[in-house]
């Protein structure tokens, strides 16, 4: 069972900071990193995987720094990156088993693996098809087979979600809920509802930092108080829509159902109203 | 004296120290000692305590259970695996150079080809065939693999160097080859012939690893292409410069040589460092 | 089976013969932990922790001596108890509590062989206890286990001739210790 500890670590691009003095300790579980595009998420992932150095701060895996344990980690570690690319000519079949045998799997179970891994995502039809004819859903579904194929007790999957229909969606979900036990697995992602139903921690990270952690629970219990239901006319809904931050906006007859979120009550009528994971995303990402 | 100290060392289950003075003391008070630590040497495994152990046996056997073995494979069997999947298109451009390269040599042979011009000839189709075997490196920075190359167990500095390995002893065969064979149509030694070989395709290298590293958006395809016609190029200089295979001028030789054996190692130096920085990796 | 055949298959993924491992060698880890360390408690622990240690790293460990091997690890465990638990247990005291405890059972079932055993061990824990650590190691290694003095210099990493030197002091220290009649009392 792996840990790991991320130890004030910063990254710093040029003139800008990308990831600003994060600690943090991973045991067992699914992680959900939720933030906006810039947020440093997939900056943090990369060091995870030892992509990127970090500028200061030390990420260790079970007390050993990941760059002294260098292949031993890397064998651990299962890692599907936000812009995942493929040899457009390999066939489904050959680009896994070829990324077999870079991932130190064994050769006589390399065979069954890929079978295995190609059943689980579904793309077991389209092995011998070149990877240039798929679609994007299943160029990310490839991409999810790969991660999995040295059975990773780190599991790291920058924005997976990303271009997959509903169906998909709940499918890639399951497989990971059913895969999380005695593994570390860690998504960025802003699709809230990823995140929602099967991380166990969910962390926040705006600008560089994590500004909220917690189970689903607690982290939608901290905008309790904060989220507003109100029907009201048309004019007064334009008029709100500019001033507050609104997540949910619907016609309901001749009114306007109107779903705000702000630390104060936005209006006379407001009724409070149980905060959901979008309004807290809301709530720290929105102006 | 002899036989009483042998006596002794056979008794006493300690190992007697080399000084003739503290043998002497010990030797006295040895036989009461003897006994003593015998005994204890036969006690100092007392009873465990069973239930203790047993608790202990479990827990160890817990974590055996869940102990993932993982197996990590030879350098010869990562060589073995980068060279079964490269695809078959650059399999088969190799091979054909090594056909073509030796169908030169036979070719130049049976033309009695006047030794200048062979010695072009032969060094443009190394530079070429240097090319061709470094695309086989290029690839691994296209199409946005770099990074989950680094990621995997078998990380892209490892592969890079297999590749070039890979590249380094091809082209050495091409040399070989071509030096072999072609060799005695010219009236310079091997030395020589060697260093107007090796000179261009050196900096040819050089030239194309550049480009690799330093046009990291442009299109691939271009990239490589231009790279090649360019080295092709430099290779064809001595053809307009009329004395450049003259003896004088070999001091020039052997300066060039150093010169672009230096920056290539250098440029593979750079490559290696800019793969373990990481940044120029990703496409943010 | 022999050991080079039990890694061989381990390494292979029969994680089984792992536990083969731990049966075959329990025994002599924890004697070797009870007497450096003079806790017997604490040594089903340290026996334990090195064979966990075994474990996590068996897939990267080239076969040469096995036993010899497990005992390093332990050597090592034992060298940070020390530093780790500031003064290390006076002896006569951990080894009298579980006297203590045991002793009613002690007067009905051990017989006196037994006895005279447990005596023996005490003594000889005792004396060990006198000498500084790395000679008792040292001692340790060579008395108890019969390894030679360059096996020892490998396991330690220290010079051969430091480790012979401490190997004879060790011993004539022990020998000293053993022949002093006060020492029984």
């Amino acid at each position: 069972m792996p840990e790991l500890t991320i130890d004030r670590v910063t990254k710093q691009f040029k003139n800008k900071i990308a990831v600003d003095t994060v600690s943090l300790d991973l045991h067992n579980g699914v992680y959900g990193f939720l933030g906006a595009n810039g947020a440093g998420k997939t900056t943090l992932l990369r060091m995870l995987c030892g992509v990127l150095k970090p500028t200061s701060g030390e990420i260790r895996c079970n007390g050993t720094e990941i760059r002294m344990l260098d292949g031993e980690y890397r064998c651990l570690l299962g890692y599907l990156p936000q812009d995942f690319g493929y040899y457009p000519d390999f066939t489904a079949k050959r680009y896994l088993e070829y990324l077999a045998a870079c991932k130190a799997v064994p050769q006589y179970l390399a065979k069954e693996k890929v079978q295995e891994m190609l059943r689980l995502v579904g793309l077991e039809g389209e092995q011998k098809q070149k990877i240039k004819t798929f679609s994007g859903g299943m160029i990310r579904r490839l991409g999810i087979a790969q991660a999995l194929l040295n059975d990773p007790e780190i599991l790291i999957l920058d924005e997976p979600t990303s271009g997959l229909d509903p169906k998909e969606r709940i499918r890639f979900r399951n497989i990971i809920s059913a895969l999380s036990k005695g593994k570390i697995v860690i998504l960025s992602t802003h699709i809230v509802s990823d995140v929602e139903f099967i991380a166990d921690q969910i962390l926040l990270m705006k600008q560089g930092c994590i500004v909220e952690q917690g189970n689903s629970r607690e982290v939608t219990g901290s905008v309790r108080g904060k989220v507003w239901e109100y029907l009201a006319e048309p004019e007064e809904a334009d008029r709100m829509n500019e001033t507050f931050a609104v997540s949910n906006l619907k016609n309901e007859g001749d009114k306007v159902y109107i779903r705000i979120v702000s630390d104060t009550c936005p209006c006379e009528g407001a009724a409070p109203a149980e905060p959901g994971l979008e309004d807290v995303y809301l709530y720290y990402f929105g102006n | 004296m002899n036989e009483k100290m042998k006596k002794e060392k056979m008794e006493s289950p300690l190992n007697e120290p080399k000084d003739c003075r503290t043998e002497h003391n010990l030797a006295e008070t040895a036989e009461i000692s003897d006994r003593r630590i015998q005994s204890l040497q036969e006690a100092w495994r007392f009873q465990l305590d069973e239930s203790k152990k047993n608790r202990s046996l479990a827990v160890i056997r817990q974590a055996a259970e869940t102990k993932q073995i993982r197996q990590y494979p030879s350098f010869r069997e990562n060589l073995w695996n980068q060279f079964c999947f490269l695809p078959w298109k650059c399999r088969a451009a190799q091979g054909g150079m090594l056909l073509a390269a030796m169908l030169l040599a036979g070719w130049l042979n049976s033309q009695h080809a006047d030794g200048r011009d062979s010695i072009i000839v032969c060094s443009v189709f190394l530079v070429f065939a240097g090319n061709i075997c470094l695309s086989g490196v290029a690839r691994l920075f296209s199409w946005h693999m770099a990074e989950l190359e680094q990621t995997l167990y078998l990380n892209l500095k490892q592969m890079v160097c297999i590749r070039m390995l890979e590249a380094g002893i091809l082209d050495l065969v091409i040399l070989s080859l071509l030096a072999g064979m072609t060799g005695r149509l010219n009236s310079l030694g091997t030395g020589a012939y060697l260093l107007y070989m090796l000179v261009p395709f050196l900096w040819s290298d050089v030239l194309y690893l550049h480009m690799l590293t330093a046009f990291r958006n442009g299109a691939a395809g271009y990239r490589q292409i231009s790279a090649g016609i360019l080295c092709g190029l430099l290779a064809f200089f001595p053809v307009f410069f009329e004395h450049a295979y003259e003896a004088a001028y070999l001091p020039w030789w052997r300066g060039l040589g150093l010169a672009g054996a230096v920056l290539l190692a250098a440029e593979i130096y750079g490559i290696l460092g800019k793969i373990e920085g990481g940044d120029s990796l990703c496409l943010n | 089976m022999e050991d080079r055949e039990l890694i061989r298959r381990i390494q292979d993924g029969q994680k089984q013969y792992l536990n083969e491992i731990a049966e075959k060698y329990y025994d002599n880890i924890y004697y070797f932990c009870c007497y450096q360390t003079g806790s017997r408690e604490d040594a089903y622990d340290l026996a334990q922790e090195t064979f966990l240690r075994f474990i996590r790293y068996v897939d990267r460990y080239q076969y040469r001596n096995l036993k010899g091997y497990l005992l390093t690890i332990a050597m090592n465990l034992c060298r940070n108890y020390a530093c780790g638990s500031g003064k290390a247990p006076v002896l006569s005291e951990s080894f009298e509590s579980e006297q203590g405890g045991r002793g009613e059972e002690e007067a009905q079932v051990s017989c006196g062989r037994e006895y005279e055993e447990r005596e023996n061990s005490l003594l000889l824990a005792a004396a060990l206890r006198r000498l500084p650590d790395i000679q008792r190691e040292a001692v340790i290694l060579h008395y108890f286990y019969g390894y030679k003095n360059r096996e020892i210099s490998r396991m330690t990493g220290a010079s051969y001739s430091a480790v012979k030197s401490r190997v004879r002091q060790g011993l004539e220290k022990l020998q000293q210790l053993l022949n002093r009649e006060d020492f029984y009392e």
